[in-house]
């Protein structure tokens, strides 16, 4: 698009106003104050429109601020060329909202949907893009340190509709905040502790399918309870017999025995005394012994008489005779004393032994056979009943052998009761625990649903940035590519060869190179860095209209710190590089003696005239 | 001879246990046992089935010991147990050492199937496919458990009872039990499903449109609950397309009814083509054309509406 001229009715303090523009350099020169401001902020207006605030704000915006004191009209029209046709664009300040229309007039057509097609003309370059491409402000001062910053900053934020690169950043912050409020809601481990849970369970399980496990709790009660009755029948047994004992000891007690022992003793004594007696007296010792006395007495006796007779009285014997008779009959005496003698110890042996025996017999004398035999019968019943309190004391004492093991046996089934019991209860806890990790392990089966569907989403966000990152380096890349083309052309011509082209690296660091090496924007000297920032904006501006019709730059009091020589080959550069319509607006009379000097025709603007 | 078929009582569970009427359910599911028992003695049941999943897990001793008092008093009725996945038998399982009450068998194994067969009657009962169980046709009967849906299969003579109550969000329907009768002739002369009075888990979804506001949305499902029980428990999903700038906030109706869950499946309704149209040379435009393709996964419309969210909101016209 190329502008024609400007019909301004009324614009600030420009009214009725007719500007002309060349279709090559156009020099707006005004002094201070002079209404090139005005000038440019109505060309602005004119393309973009203004915005009118409401309320407070509406003081001071732009739209009042251009409202014309004096005059009754607000508005304007640009007549511009584009696609070969001339066309009226007529915009009425006044009218709320701002009134738009643009006339082809050659046809007089009024062209429908005037803002669509007016964003065609501007290639549908965005005001702020127009700020930051064609419409160029003062160019910084030589000695700007930040310029190398600048022109980073500038190659970064550029995407080819020049202001939606950031944007990008925010929307990815936006997707990661997003991904960091969802990522919350996951449970981290939910699908770690259901596996531990399972294989926890599976082991529990396995542990108790054994049978060891099984109750034998009833089983071994009764048993205790069996040994109880045992012990309680033992007692029992025992007690009894020690009262049987007791009563038997008594009737001992009372015999004066203290033992059987004893009792065999006296019955074997008195046994033996009966039949030594008995035996004695029936055996006829005495009975031989006495005759044998008498006898050998009276023979004795006899011979003597029959000696004495023999000799002193009848005369029948001789002397050797008499002595035989005499000898023989004292042999006899003696004979019939032993045999009297042996009598009588005899009888008294026979004494002897018949108070043994009625010693034996004890208070009853009674030695007759009655007597003796019921004696003994009394010793053999005492005998027998000393046998029995033995036997029994003997009994007990297995008894409680018995009973002693038949306690242990207790205690020991028992202890195996507690045992089992302590299984049992082991058992319960495992099932306890089983049922605490089925529950768990339900509600975790939900925790994982959820988790899964967060991660779908947090997946699903992953892509969109992914996407994004990976676009935003694409159409960072390929304008870049596109950009360093271009500006790499215009940066060799504008510092006469210095470095030939430019290129940036991934991680946007911006290189100069030379033929033989490369230099980082930070060393270049701040002059050049100036012409780079220009050849940077010059080439941006041309590739924001790629194959389009070229829209007019506009320098606005852009040279102001340049000197004269770099001033100078800045503007043959500029008319040299640009085909399309250059306005450059200015205080000085520099530009156009430099312009005169270099011999570039241009057209002179005056303000105001 | 009577019998009555049940199956997955799931006694001492504990159903929604996170959710405040938890305990409810709990003690609902305890009644309905207690139904069953008193139904026996009414019907004068002859035969109670009880096919799988008694208890909800590995009962603990007072589970049992409760079970058994209330089989205790239904002395006449023979009650046959097995048992299910949920309270599986171990070689040491404590139901197997109990002294039950006289009427009671509780099946040891089901290695077998039919876990258990009255030759008398021709009723078989077995807890899982009837698939399993050789020689079909010779039964009169098949009481199936392992489902809690109710379900009829070969024409009435294999059938899954279902829980007499539900147990889980996804056990809509009806619920109850069967009682049936044999003949003399070892026939099945009648089938009765009873069903329970009972809380139900009902599934809602609600369409919605790009006009759809939440307002509305909460009004309309509202109404509906109310038609169909504010005592059931509900489970709401949001399906349709939406417009993206609305996100629907539902906690009014989860405070007031019985909500299980809200699933919002719905997607926002760009108008992509539009939006391609608007953006050309910048990164909406770009990324609309990158993603939107004929045959795009779930996972990629969901990055899609991801990113044109992210890209929309945050434009603005600031360099």
């Amino acid at each position: 698009m190329r502008l024609l001229d400007l019909q301004i009715d009324g614009f600030g303090k420009l009214v009725n106003r007719n500007i002309r523009f060349d279709e090559k350099i156009n020099i707006i020169y005004g002094y201070n104050e002079a209404g090139k401001s005005t000038l440019h902020a109505c060309i602005r207006a004119m393309l973009y429109g203004m915005p009118r605030s409401r309320g407070v704000a509406a003081l001071n915006d732009a739209w009042s601020h251009y409202k014309p004191w004096n005059s009754s009209q607000y508005g304007a029209v640009l007549r511009v060329e584009y696609e070969g046709r001339t066309y009226a664009i007529r915009r009425d300040f006044d009218k709320d909202p701002i009134g738009l229309s643009i006339t082809d007039e050659e046809s007089n057509d009024t062209i429908p949907y005037p803002s669509e097609y007016l964003k065609n003309m501007l290639c549908n370059l965005s005001l702020s893009s127009y700020d930051n491409t064609i419409s160029i402000g003062q160019l910084k001062s030589a000695a700007d340190e930040s310029m190398p910053g600048e022109i980073k900053k500038y190659i970064v934020n550029m995407d080819t509709t020049g202001n939606r690169a950031l944007n990008c950043e925010k929307a990815k912050d936006f997707l990661t905040a997003q991904k960091r409020t969802k990522a919350e809601g996951v449970v981290t481990d939910a699908a770690k502790n259901y596996a531990l849970n399972v294989s926890e369970i599976k082991k529990l399980e396995s542990e108790i399918d054994k049978p060891e496990y099984i109750s034998k709790i009833r089983e071994t009660e009764d048993l205790i309870e069996e040994c109880r009755k045992k012990v309680s029948a033992n007692d029992d047994e025992r007690k009894k017999l020690a009262v049987e004992i007791t009563d038997e000891s008594k009737d001992l007690e009372k015999s004066n025995f203290s033992s059987r022992a004893e009792i065999d003793m006296r019955m074997r004594d008195l046994s033996d005394a009966i039949s030594d007696y008995r035996y004695y007296k029936d055996s006829g010792k005495i009975k031989g012994r006495r005759a044998l006395w008498i006898v050998f007495a009276a023979l004795g006796l006899i011979s003597l008489f029959v000696a004495f007779l023999g000799k002193f009285i009848k005369n029948f014997l001789d002397n050797p005779t008499f002595v035989l008779f005499i000898i023989l009959g004292g042999i006899f005496l003696a004979l019939g004393i032993i045999f009297l003698i042996a009598t009588c110890l005899a009888k008294k042996t026979l004494s002897k032994k018949r108070k043994l025996l009625e010693n034996l017999l004890g208070d009853d004398k009674d030695i007759s056979e009655e007597a003796t035999e019921k004696t003994m019968r009394k010793l053999r019943d005492l005998s027998k009943l000393a046998f029995s309190t033995e036997n029994k004391a003997q009994q007990i004492s297995e008894l409680y052998k018995a009973r002693q093991e038949l306690a242990k046996q207790t205690e020991e089934t028992e202890q195996e009761l507690a045992k089992q019991k302590a299984t049992q209860e082991d058992l319960m806890k495992k099932i306890v625990t089983i049922n605490e990790l089925r529950d768990k392990n339900e509600t975790l089966k939900v925790v994982m649903a959820r988790n899964d569907s967060i991660n779908d989403e947090l997946e699903a966000i992953d892509i969109a940035l992914e996407t994004i990152d990976a676009l935003s380096k694409e159409m960072k890349t390929s304008f870049g590519l596109h950009l360093n083309k271009e500006a790499s052309a215009m940066i060799s011509d504008i510092t006469g060869g210095v470095y030939d082209s430019m290129h940036i690296d991934d991680e946007l660091g911006v290189w100069m190179n030379t033929k033989d090496k490369m230099v980082p924007i930070e060393q270049v000297s701040s002059g050049t860095a100036d012409q780079i920032y220009l050849a940077l904006r010059l080439a941006t501006a041309k590739l924001m209209q790629s194959g389009k019709p070229e829209l007019p730059l506009i320098f606005d009091d852009s040279f102001v710190n340049y000197d004269d020589a770099r001033l100078s080959s800045v503007l043959d550069w500029i008319s040299r590089s640009y085909p399309g319509q250059v306005l450059l607006f200015t205080c000085h009379t520099r530009e156009s003696a430099l312009l005169d000097e270099n011999e570039i025709s241009y057209n002179k603007i005056e303000l105001p005239s | 001879m009577k019998f009555l078929h049940t199956s997955d009582i799931h006694y001492g569970a504990t159903p929604d246990a996170d959710k405040p009427w938890g305990k409810e359910r709990a003690a609902v599911l305890k009644d309905a046992f207690d139904r069953i028992i008193r139904a026996c003695r009414r019907e004068r049941i002859d035969l109670l089935l009880i096919a799988g999943d008694l208890f909800d897990s590995l009962p603990t001793e007072q589970q049992i010991n409760a079970v058994n008092e209330a089989f205790k008093e239904i002395p006449e009725t023979r009650v046959v147990i097995a048992p299910g996945n949920n309270d599986k038998i171990f070689a040491s399982s404590p139901v197997l050492t109990f002294s039950w009450s006289e009427n009671v068998t509780y099946i040891a194994g089901t290695a077998s199937a039919p876990a258990f067969y009255d030759a008398e009657s021709g009723i078989c009962m077995h807890v899982g496919n009837p698939e399993d169980i050789p020689n079909q046709n010779q039964y009169e009967y098949i009481a199936l458990g392992g489902k809690h849906k109710s379900e009829i299969l070969n024409n009435g003579q294999a059938v899954y009872s279902g829980s007499p109550e539900p147990i889980v969000p996804s056990d809509t329907g009806k619920h109850g039990y069967y009682i049936g009768e044999i003949g003399e002739d070892r026939k099945l002369v009648s089938l009765k499903f009873i069903s329970l009075p009972t809380t139900r888990y009902i599934s809602l979804s609600a369409n919605i449109t790009p006009a759809s506001k939440n307002a509305e949305v909460v009004k309309v499902l509202k109404k509906e609950i109310e038609r169909r029980g504010a005592k059931n428990i509900y489970r709401i999903k949001l399906k349709g397309l939406a417009d993206p700038s609305v996100t629907f906030d539902l906690s009014s109706l989860m405070n007031t009814y019985r909500i299980d869950e809200i699933i919002d499946c719905t997607e926002p309704k760009y108008d992509l083509a539009q939006l391609f149209k608007d953006h050309p040379s910048d990164m909406i435009g770009f990324f609309v054309r990158e993603m939107n393709r004929d045959d795009i996964s779930d996972l990629d419309k969901k990055a899609l509406y991801y990113g044109v969210n992210a890209l929309l909101k945050t434009a603005d016209e600031r360099s």
